[in-house]
């Protein structure tokens, strides 16, 4: 069944198909917005440890559902196995409306200006396909703006001395900072670093419309009580529906992009939540489904222009899977650092993004979100604790209240080899072939974790910790919620799949808005950077001439 | 379960219904891990068959014995679960750990009851 023309279709209500849906409908394009999750109030989720974003052991509380989802994984032994969403292995990303956004801990980083330039600064290591981004720091800095102020992003500008150049300032202030961000940034310029409030994509006052942060202990993870984060569910989706040209459809799932004889895309096909295969003809279409989901989708979709999928004719598509090296330290004290005021990460360091003796990269370091009770008595103990009995019983009475966490997300160095594709065989609900996912961490990136953690545990003894002890990456391949790479941005189409307007390569209509064209992954939370590029990418479509300029 | 949250001045996995949390998600969210625990439990109780009649410290040397046993890792891990997660998914009566920790004010069932 085919219905009837729209001038877009946005397969995915993420953090980037969000913004260019609002983009778009707000200039009087007619859009169709698919999301194969649902629109998911808090009280369905509430705050529940064990069935939240971060702990799943009761299940994804945000999708997809493990009973019609299915990916495969190759093991360290090269076997491949079957995995399900619930399962960290299968690198889920929320499927829902909001996508990532709506649990996120909404930190708001910008990259910084070397983030984009990593091959020039380093060199690209053996057996990497580290590049520069074909865009600059500068470039995109009016839309990290843009999303600053459209989204709501508390900060303070000038307080972090690394930081590229900035406009105007955050539209508010920082969140105040709770004890233990009180007890580690002058215990941080004790030891010469430059401690400073982090910027979060969460209402220090009440901001167009939605109430301030509540400073639960209950965030990352979770859908926020008061809607402080600015989650699209919450900010631009609500407002792309309000326009009247943009129509919601939740519950589909696409099946692939539909090209013509002449090899543009025509439109989606997509199972409607009856499971009935529905055509959506469009002008244009923007795929903006997660890093992995979204090189599924290219690749899943061929014909007799595209036999390699779309973007795909020089391999790019689905290569250079990367999300984050995350390393750090915990510390343990004296005095009690928990103070239950949420979210609690509230200071950051960029000393070490940059700059690092013998190091490629490196990483923001950050003090931790809460951490609830089941995910600490699972793995915050030092090597060697007792795991069970009255002596873990007593850690966790003795240690809860009175440790702190820092870590940074580790920029990798991305792989060739670290890649999804199309699953020979396994399909899921739909009977749509799935992804299976393979590769492992360069050694750079192992090295880079073992100096970041090392700087964190020196952090935290500036700050009085009595034991320290150290977290490290593990060697397998990354992903994760901060996925990314999977089509990454190339001026050439023999470099990458999407061009500097993040179009993919042989298709003039087709554009993608999510991490999957990040040449690199900066040592920051992505969706900040996901976004901006989301809100570049609108003004390059609406420039394309695709649709006649309305009103 | 009483050994892997023992009780002492405060209630372990016994109080805090840790066995109702198992019990209940085995219907639904933990269903896959039937299988496990039947046959787990029958190989358990035929390799020590002694084991309830043992007090606490020989309980517990035994079970230190089993090292990484993938039966009793997988026991360890929904006793954490019912004893450390929301009273909601069935363990956790009385917010039993929560109170152990201090934190019971700040974390409140479904919603953020206020500091």
């Amino acid at each position: 069944m085919a219905l009837d023309p729209v001038d877009v279709v946005i397969v995915g209500a993420g953090g980037g198909g969000g913004i260019v849906a609002h983009e778009l409908a707000r200039a009087g394009w007619r859009v169709v917005l698919l999301e194969r999750g649902r629109q998911q109030s808090f009280a369905e989720t509430g705050h529940y440890e064990l069935r939240s974003q971060r702990t799943t052991v009761l299940g994804n509380a945000f999708g997809p559902d493990d009973r019609r989802h299915v990916r495969v994984r190759q093991t360290d032994g090269g076997d491949w196995v079957k995995v399900l969403p619930s399962d960290g292995a299968y690198n889920n990303v929320a499927a829902v409306v909001g996508g990532g956004t709506l649990s996120y801990g909404a930190m708001a980083w910008r990259f910084l200006p070397k983030d984009f330039r990593m091959k020039s600064t380093y060199g690209a290591p053996l057996g990497s396909t580290l590049e520069d981004w074909p865009i600059s720091y500068e470039e995109l800095a009016p839309y990290y703006e843009r999303a600053e102020w459209d989204l709501g992003v508390s900060g303070k500008s000038g307080s972090n001395p690394f930081e590229g150049p900035r406009g105007n300032d955050y539209p508010m202030p920082p969140l105040p900072f709770n004890r233990e961000a009180s007890l580690l940034a002058p215990a941080g310029r004790k030891i010469g670093l430059h401690p400073f409030p982090i910027p979060m994509a969460i209402n220090s006052k009440p901001y167009m419309g939605r109430g301030a942060c509540v400073q639960c202990p209950h965030c990352v993870g979770f859908r926020c009580e008061v809607d402080a984060k600015g989650s699209t569910a919450v900010t631009v989706i609500p407002r792309a529906i309000a326009t009247g040209n943009c129509v919601l459809k939740t519950g589909c799932v696409v099946k692939e992009v539909l090209t013509d004889a002449s090899g543009k895309a025509s439109g989606v096909a997509y199972f409607d939540p009856q499971g009935k295969l529905v055509e959506q003809p469009a002008r244009v279409v923007v795929v903006a489904a997660s890093a992995t989901e979204t090189a599924r989708l290219l690749l899943n979709s061929r014909s007799k222009v595209h036999p390699n999928g779309l973007g795909n004719r020089y391999g790019w598509v689905g290569r250079n899977l990367q999300g984050h090296a995350y390393s750090g330290a915990f510390g343990l004290f004296e005095q009690e650092t928990w103070d239950g005021i949420g979210p609690a990460a509230r200071v950051a360091a960029c000393d070490y993004n940059h700059g690092n003796e013998g190091i490629v990269g490196g990483g923001m370091l950050a003090n931790e979100f809460i951490r609830m009770p089941y995910l600490f008595a699972r793995s915050v103990r030092p090597p060697g604790a007792p795991r069970w009995g009255k002596a873990h019983k007593d850690w966790q009475r003795k240690w809860y209240k009175r440790s702190m966490g820092i870590k940074g997300p580790v920029q990798e160095v991305p792989r060739w080899e670290n890649r999804v594709e199309i699953d020979p065989a396994v399909k899921d609900y739909w009977g749509i072939p799935t992804l299976r996912i393979s590769g492992a961490k360069h050694a750079s990136d192992l090295k880079t974790g073992k100096f970041i953690a090392g700087k964190a545990a020196e952090w935290l003894r500036a700050a009085g910790a009595l034991e320290v002890f150290e977290s490290l990456p593990g060697r397998g391949v990354s992903g994760g919620q901060h996925q990314a790479g999977t089509a990454r941005m190339a001026k050439d189409e023999q470099l990458g799949a999407v061009d500097t307007d993040c179009r993919v390569f042989g298709l003039e209509n087709l554009y993608l808005a999510d991490g999957s064209v990040h040449v690199t992954n900066g040592g920051f939370n992505p969706s900040l950077t996901i976004q901006a590029l989301a809100y570049r990418t609108s003004v390059r479509i609406l420039a394309s001439g695709h649709v006649p300029k309305k009103g | 379960m009483a050994r892997i949250v023992p009780t002492d001045d405060a209630p372990g996995a016994t109080e805090a219904n840790c066995i109702g949390y198992l019990e209940q998600q085995l219907q639904s969210a933990l269903a896959r891990f039937g299988d496990a625990y039947r046959s787990g439990l029958a190989g358990f109780q035929r390799a020590h068959p002694e084991f309830l009649k043992l007090d606490g410290v020989a309980q517990d040397r035994l079970l230190e014995g089993l090292g990484r046993e993938p039966f009793f890792e997988m026991l360890v891990d929904h006793t954490m679960q019912g004893f450390y997660g929301s009273p909601e998914h069935g363990g956790n009566r009385d917010e039993a750990s929560w109170k152990m920790m201090g934190i019971a004010k700040h974390m409140g069932g479904g919603h953020w009851h206020g500091a």
